[in-house]
């Protein structure tokens, strides 16, 4: 029943070979030996819930190096049970990282009573900043004055932004939302050019798909999700940021394509919404009035072109 | 040919079949089920790792195949058995890649969180969610005893450099080696996560 060799257990495990293996970077055989590892070997199995546990802390401490913060998002956030996990750790970190100073109560309160505040200072600063240039180009004059309050209150504005990690998420969730704001209405399945098709995810140990921006044409940008299967009628698909784990775009319920090279779902994801960064697009499907089901995620890289 | 003596008509396993599991997995060790929960996680994690919507559905599927064949076949020789265990959870990950058919639900409430004005009430609910369950983990908290409070502060607190000579004098002043504390550390942790996501679902 079991083919393969198993792990070698002549040398000390190594912690950076467990944190290669939790994000998918070994060799197929390689991963395969510490798959039977993490259940069979009671060693292996405490090392790697260990590891794990460092990995995820340092990924929402932003203690990790850039690459593995980059794999950490395009593989380890694809599965909503490590999400919830990394959900849990940032609530976790803050608790104990902040337990010395103010135990046996956590010091955090005052930040949710500010977010709402904050939250709608960045919006009028950025309603502001807009209204000083249209002024400014509307009257001919003034233009340098105006951008030089511009800058006073970007300034402002960095300064608020610098106070803490929960204002920042808040003024990207903001900024965002100005950027759909400003999009048409999005998830039309009328694809004109399929910039990149994604594979479904089972074990990435190969590059993530790279999108260079900007793409030829156009202010939207084509995605060919393969299916392993046509076994539901509607599809929908969610960009999500892994920076935030948030899904920041959602296509509407569309139905699959069949080509030569199998089934897909088609979308054009509006070109605005997209940075160089990693992203993930979440897969659900459904039939008649039955409940949608999550089928996978796809994730891939932007750059610059 | 599964017999109703083995599989209840609601596809769990009868009493005496899962009471004949658990102690194949205890392999002479008494464990008071702790040792199939291990089990049952790492199978999890594993099928987790295979990008697997459905990992817990997967692991119990793998652990009631064993049961049936340990109920019929009354032994089953391989030793340990948690590599019986990840012998039959490959074939079931097999057959759940052909099938290809997910079983995870999708989350209603993610449906309408980037659909126009929509959105702007997803971020508060997500800010919402947020707090709830900070409040949620305070709540756990206060439900340690002090000195596993102490414990975890100690253990996961945020330290670039020093991180493995603190556990290493942590490990020294209680008396007990790293692989002890690494293990009695993640339990809490682990506990606290499962009494966070409870007191979360009882929203």
């Amino acid at each position: 029943m079991d083919s393969h060799k198993p792990l070698r257990r002549d040398t000390p495990l190594d912690d950076q070979q467990l944190i290669r293996y939790l994000l998918g970077l070994l060799p197929p055989d390689e991963a395969d030996r510490f798959d039977e590892a993490s259940v069979v070997d009671d060693e292996v199995a405490a090392r790697l819930r260990g590891v794990e546990d460092d990995l995820v802390d340092a990924y929402v401490r932003r203690t990790l190096a850039i690459d593995l913060r980059e794999r950490f998002e395009s593989h380890y956030l694809t599965s909503p049970r490590r999400r919830e996990r990394v959900a849990f750790a940032a609530a976790f970190a803050r608790a104990v990282d902040e337990a010395p100073r103010s135990a046996p109560s956590w010091r955090r309160r005052w930040i949710p009573a500010l977010l709402p505040a904050l939250a709608v200072a960045a919006t009028l600063l950025l309603v502001a900043s807009a209204g000083l240039l249209f002024e400014s180009v509307r009257l001919g004059r003034g233009l340098s004055v105006a951008e030089g309050d511009r800058a006073a209150l970007d300034r402002r504005a960095r300064d608020l932004e610098s106070q803490n990690a929960d204002l920042r998420a808040a003024n990207a969730e903001i900024a965002r939302q100005l950027a759909r704001a400003r999009t048409p209405a999005a998830a039309a399945p009328d694809v004109q050019a399929i910039a990149l098709v994604l594979l479904p995810q089972t074990r990435s140990v190969g590059t993530v798909p790279v999108l260079e921006l900007p793409p030829p044409h156009a202010d939207r940008v084509g995605f060919a999700l393969r299916l392993d299967a046509t076994e539901f009628n509607r599809y929908q698909v969610g960009l999500r940021d892994p920076t935030s784990n948030g899904v920041i775009w959602r296509s509407d319920w569309i139905g699959a394509r069949s080509s030569a090279d199998g089934a897909s779902v088609e979308v054009a994801v509006p070109l605005a919404l997209l940075k160089p960064q990693h992203y993930t697009l979440d897969l659900a499907g459904r039939s008649g009035g039955n409940a949608a089901h999550v089928i996978g995620s796809y994730a891939f890289e932007v750059t610059r072109r | 040919m599964v017999h109703q003596d083995v599989v209840r008509e609601d596809g769990k396993l009868t009493p005496d079949t899962f009471a004949a599991l658990l102690a194949w997995l205890d392999d002479g060790v008494e464990s008071n089920g702790e040792r199939y929960i291990d089990v049952r996680r790492r199978l999890a994690s594993y099928f987790d790792r295979r990008n697997r919507p459905a990992a817990d559905d997967l692991a119990d599927m793998t652990l009631t195949r064993v049961a049936i064949t340990l109920a019929q076949d009354g032994v089953i020789a391989t030793r340990p058995p948690a590599r019986y265990c990840f012998a039959v959870a490959k074939y079931v990950l097999l057959e759940d890649l052909r099938r290809a058919r997910r079983l995870v639900p999708f989350d209603e409430s993610r449906a309408t969180e980037a659909t126009g004005a929509a959105s702007h009430g997803a971020a508060a609910a997500e800010r919402d969610a947020r707090e709830h369950r900070l409040d949620c983990l305070d709540a756990c908290l206060q439900t340690l005893k002090p000195e596993q409070r102490e414990l975890i502060v100690e253990y996961y607190a945020e330290s670039r450099q020093k991180k493995i000579q603190r556990r290493r004098e942590l490990a020294m002043r209680l008396g007990i080696s790293m692989n002890a504390l690494a293990i009695r550390a993640w339990r809490i942790r682990e506990g606290l996560m499962t009494c966070v996501r409870e007191c979360g679902n009882r929203r």
